[in-house]
């Protein structure tokens, strides 16, 4: 009766504790339509990008997933040219407090601090690489 | 007269305590025919002075019954639907005093708390940068100006 007590318990009292990673795409978005269907891991992501960017196709250059841990730096390099250094900040039940650089080649882009809930990307409005626009997308999984 | 059925459920034990004391005092007039097994059926009677009535088929039936050991039986507590109910019972406890010290745990969270946000965006200085919130989405976007333009022809990877 009472390790059946306990199990109760530490299952209604543990806190959210499964490894979450975050995944980063370098995407390129463009009117023309490529050659190659858009890949199934940005259909999620093409409705917004569509709305926000105004491009109808998207083309997966590069993506890179890695695991989160508290107070952690991690580079993530989802391409050779356009990579991340991420700093967690702060884990919660719902989301991760990041610092992130972005990089392009050798020099920084930008330095910010997101909130990062599960599930609710990061788009980052990259440059324009011909008729198209360079994206970055951070997703926690 | 009792029919035989009458002395297979007595000795099988399958009459109710009326039935049996009722059972038991008809055996009064009856023969007692095998000394033994009536020794050490007796201490078993609810009516201690009846005796064994003569026939062949309750003897035979009295020594099985007495002879067989009896079937193993599990303890009161271990019964399937006690242990379904007091699992049920300790998981409503379970359920109670983690709402009671914990209410946070069963309480929804605000929808904030599932949306993600910048909070602070700092870019170099020939670049400016800017949040807001993806429209019909969780999701936020860091729109930045003056990244340099890479001809298509440059390779990007």
């Amino acid at each position: 009766m009472r390790f059946v007590l306990l199990i109760a318990w530490l299952a209604a009292a543990a806190p959210v504790a499964a490894s979450d990673h975050l995944w980063s795409a370098l995407v390129f978005a463009t009117n023309e339509k490529p050659t190659e269907p858009m890949p199934r891991k940005l259909e999620t992501f093409a409705p917004t990008i569509r709305q926000v960017f105004g491009y109808r196709w998207l083309t997966l250059l590069g993506d890179k997933r890695q695991e989160l841990q508290a107070d952690q730096e991690i580079w993530l390099v989802p391409s050779k040219d356009f990579f991340f250094e991420v700093h967690v900040l702060e884990t919660a039940e719902t989301h991760y407090r990041i610092r992130l650089q972005l990089f392009h080649r050798d020099q920084s882009i930008l330095t910010s601090t997101v909130r990062l809930a599960r599930g609710a990307p990061l788009y980052i409005r990259g440059p324009q690489w011909g008729n198209g626009q360079l994206l970055l997308v951070l997703e926690i999984r | 007269m009792h029919s035989e059925d009458d002395y297979n459920r007595w000795i099988e034990g399958r009459m109710d305590e009326a039935e049996r004391i009722a059972f038991e005092r008809t055996l009064a007039d009856s023969e007692k025919d095998d000394a033994e097994v009536w020794s050490r059926l007796k201490p078993r009677l609810a009516v201690p002075d009846a005796t064994l009535p003569n026939a062949d088929f309750l003897n035979h039936r009295v020594a099985e019954a007495i002879a067989a050991p009896p079937a193993p039986r599990l303890p009161e507590w271990l019964r399937p639907s006690r242990l379904a109910w007091a699992g049920a019972t300790c998981l409503i406890l379970a359920t109670l005093t983690s709402a009671w010290l914990l209410p946070g745990v069963f309480q929804p969270l605000p929808e904030s708390e599932f949306l993600s946000k910048v909070l602070e965006t700092e870019a170099r200085a020939d670049v400016s940068a800017y949040a807001f919130r993806a429209p019909n989405s969780r999701g936020v976007v860091i729109w930045t100006v003056g990244t340099e333009f890479i001809p298509l022809e440059e390779k990007v990877q």
